[in-house]
């Protein structure tokens, strides 16, 4: 009789296991579309019997557990953080790029008018609407000069308002990592889907902003900033601050009293700070100095002629304090602007004497720029390339990068995606078995039934 | 190994990629240009802003080579025309020369010489488009004025001068005293006044002295006309360079910028393809699976 009653136990043990198979089963299939959802899978092991004479006593649910592989999550992590970066600087730079249009469009469409203009006045110096063409082509270069410098600075302004928003988002995940850290460490029920919501807090903060998660032994983790700058520790999250600082008013960012704008390289605020702090101040440089350069040879040449009334020549561009800032206030001397029979045209004084426009109308294919090694257009095609080579190697890297995320989720989801193929197989064999265990149940039962009524 | 299609994760990557590369090969064929923003070839980029500064150099040229080409045939045509007037001048000098030539003819040869003197004041006086020709770089003062009858060169010696090509300089005004006077005592004008002089008084020796000083008069705007001609040779010259240069580099340009047609047509229609299958390999991916068969 005990045998018997063993044997019920047995079965019923079975029945529980591939009732527990089904429900992982069904777990899998319902999140099949869930972000960050690894599969489950249920750990069965036979209970050993209790003696020499019995098959054994069934079997038993170990545990469900979930199938992370925790290199392929770390890899995934940090080559997010890449494709996050090279996407804030492809999206930082676009403006720029726009701006900077198509050859003959821009900046350089307006230095070759404005030599033009020169050269017409060349032509006829003693023509007013040419003197006339050339203020206003002065100005409308000025004007060009002064609308990029204006563009970058708002890209500037952009980007550090993005980083604002994204510093937000960093506090808020860091925040939520640690509540789940704390619900993690108090273990119970639904530990797995914690660690899940975690990951995808993880995999977002990662984007944000580069951080390392460190993986501790009691199955929590820690996560830093920078350079190893705490954000979680436990079941603690140590807020980044977002400040605004002069002299430019952009934010810096602090941990802990810490100044650690720099130290963040990876992620969208990363790509982002570079973008603010890196790239677009290179481009100002050099578009100040080109600014600087072409004020000055117009300024030098022109000082060295006389006007219309056969007065020695002043500025034609107003003087500029220095390089920085140069593109941003380049502007025609108000004197000139408002009177254009100041263009000095004569290197003589003679009425009809055309040297000074001639010479600068001849600084179109002098190389005076940049230290003598280029001429403006040049120089502006150097400016040119190297904001569209920053945005091309930032886009093949995106492209790189993304490959490579492709093919990590790809690995990912061989060891934590779930197949309805798998699941449907899965499905079936525990259905099977729950079937055949009922099966057995339903024998024994009727074995003992039919045992009783041999004692009746 | 277990292989697993997310539908929304790599389906639409996969999607999202074909159309990118439908968008751009269709915007290429729309635009007709290959390069939208720097990014899309930055030497390309680089180079075609050069290219663009080569082609309104060689614009602005060819609009200075221009108005030299009408500048120049303007005092051909002057010196041409003063030369002519010299020429009759001499003829009626020489024809009144003598001792048979009666009073009134000598009457009408003094006229005439005063009438070609007051022309070839026009002529060394002529404006191009508001500017004297002979004033050198005064050119917005008469060449010659009388000034208390005394013919005066107002002018300077230097000349206006306008690049046709880099680094070629072509003189566009002239100097009208070195035509008018050169190295003789008195200019052309002041000649011809007292040529007509001569033959009224019938003062065969002035008369003589006269022509002659109308023959170098003649010798200087003949060796003034010669280089002028030599110089429209050159900005005639420089038309064919310039514009030979400026198909090259418009033809450098449209190599960087523009689209090639027959190939982005040919992309357009591939990434169409790609972008059709990669919708029907999505579409299709996940229509079966072994629940299907399960019963």
């Amino acid at each position: 009789m005990s045998g018997l009653f063993a044997s019920l136990t047995s079965a019923s043990n079975a029945l529980n296991a591939q009732r527990a198979g089904l429900e992982v089963v069904g777990q899998n299939l319902a999140n099949v579309n869930t972000v960050g959802y690894t599969r489950r899978v249920v750990d069965l092991a036979e209970l050993a019997p209790a003696d020499a004479f019995s098959a054994g006593r069934g079997v038993e649910v170990l545990q469900i557990r979930s199938l992370r592989d925790l290199y392929i999550e770390g890899r995934l992590r940090r080559e997010q953080q890449g494709v996050a970066y090279d996407t804030a600087v492809v999206q930082g730079l676009s403006d720029v790029e726009g701006a900077i249009g198509v050859p003959g469009s821009s900046v350089d469409g307006k230095i070759d008018s404005f030599f033009t203009a020169f050269s017409t006045l060349a032509n006829d110096v003693t023509s007013a609407p040419a003197r006339d063409g050339v203020v206003a082509q002065g100005k409308a270069l000025a004007q060009a000069f002064n609308d990029l410098a204006a563009r970058l600075v708002e890209s500037q302004q952009n980007a550090d308002t993005a980083i604002g928003g994204a510093v937000d988002q960093v506090n808020q995940l860091a925040a939520k990592v640690a509540q789940l850290n704390d619900q993690i460490g108090a273990g119970g029920p639904g530990l797995e889907a914690l660690r899940d919501e975690r990951d995808v807090a993880l995999a977002k903060l990662s984007d944000l902003a580069g951080v390392d998660v460190i993986q501790r032994a009691d199955g929590l983790v820690d996560v830093t900033i920078g350079q190893g700058h705490a954000l979680v520790i436990g079941a603690s999250s140590f807020a980044l601050d977002a400040s605004p600082a002069a002299p430019s008013g952009f934010l810096r960012l602090s941990s802990g009293g810490a100044d650690i704008t720099s130290q963040i390289t990876g992620g969208r605020i990363g790509g982002l700070l570079s973008v603010r702090d890196s790239v677009i101040p290179g481009y100002q440089a050099n578009l100040d100095q080109l600014a600087f350069d072409f004020a000055g040879q117009v300024n030098a040449l022109h000082q060295t002629g006389f006007d219309a009334t056969g007065a020695p020549g002043g500025n034609f561009f107003a003087p500029l304090a220095g390089v920085a800032g140069a593109a941003a206030s380049l502007s025609v001397d108000p004197n000139v602007a408002a009177n254009s029979a100041l263009v000095a045209a004569s290197s003589t004084g003679a009425a009809g004497d055309n040297g000074i426009a001639r010479a600068i109308a001849a600084l179109r294919d002098a190389k005076v720029m940049a230290g003598g090694t280029a001429t403006a257009a040049g120089a502006w095609a150097q400016f040119a390339y190297k904001v569209g080579l920053d945005v091309s190697t930032a886009q093949a890297s995106m492209q790189t990068r993304g490959s490579i995320v492709q093919q990590l989720q790809h690995l990912r989801d061989q060891a934590s995606g779930v197949s309805m193929d798998e699941e449907a197989a899965h499905l079936m064999q525990f259905q099977r078995a729950y079937e055949a265990n009922a099966r057995y149940f339903s024998t024994i039962v009727q074995t003992i039934d039919t045992l009783m009524k041999m004692v009746e | 190994m277990r292989v697993i299609f997310d539908l929304f994760r790599d389906g639409l990557s996969a999607i999202e990629s074909a159309a990118n590369q439908m968008a751009l090969a269709r915007q290429q064929v729309v635009t007709g240009r290959r390069i939208s923003v720097a990014s899309d070839d930055p030497l390309g980029m680089q180079q075609a802003i050069g290219e663009h500064a080569t082609i309104g150099a060689i614009d602005a040229y060819t609009q200075t080579r221009d108005s030299a080409a009408a500048r120049l045939s303007a005092a051909d045509s002057v010196l041409n025309s003063m030369l002519d007037k010299l020429s009759a001048a001499i003829v009626a000098a020489t024809d009144a020369r003598g001792s048979n030539v009666d009073p009134a003819a000598r009457a009408a040869a003094s006229a005439a010489v005063r009438g070609l003197q007051q022309s070839l004041a026009g002529d060394l006086n002529t404006k191009f488009n508001g500017t004297y020709l002979f004033s050198g770089t005064q050119s917005t003062t008469a060449s010659y004025a009388n000034v208390g009858g005394v013919w005066t060169y107002q002018g300077d010696a230097s000349t206006v001068q306008l690049e046709v090509e880099q680094g070629r300089l072509i003189s566009v005004t002239f100097d009208g005293q070195a035509i008018a006077q050169g190295s003789d005592p008195t200019d052309v004008l002041t000649a011809l006044n007292d040529l007509a002089n001569a033959i009224d008084a019938g003062d065969n020796t002035a008369i003589g002295a006269g022509i002659d000083t109308l023959n170098r008069a003649f010798d200087r705007t003949n060796r003034a006309i010669g280089r002028l001609g030599a110089d429209e040779r050159t900005v005639d010259e420089a038309a064919t360079r310039l514009s030979a240069l400026r198909l090259a580099a418009d033809g450098r340009r449209s190599h960087l910028e523009d689209t090639n047609m027959a190939e982005a047509i040919t992309r357009m229609t591939t990434a169409e393809n790609a972008y059709k299958a990669a919708l029907s390999a999505v579409s299709t991916a996940e229509r079966q699976s072994l629940l299907d068969y399960l019963q």
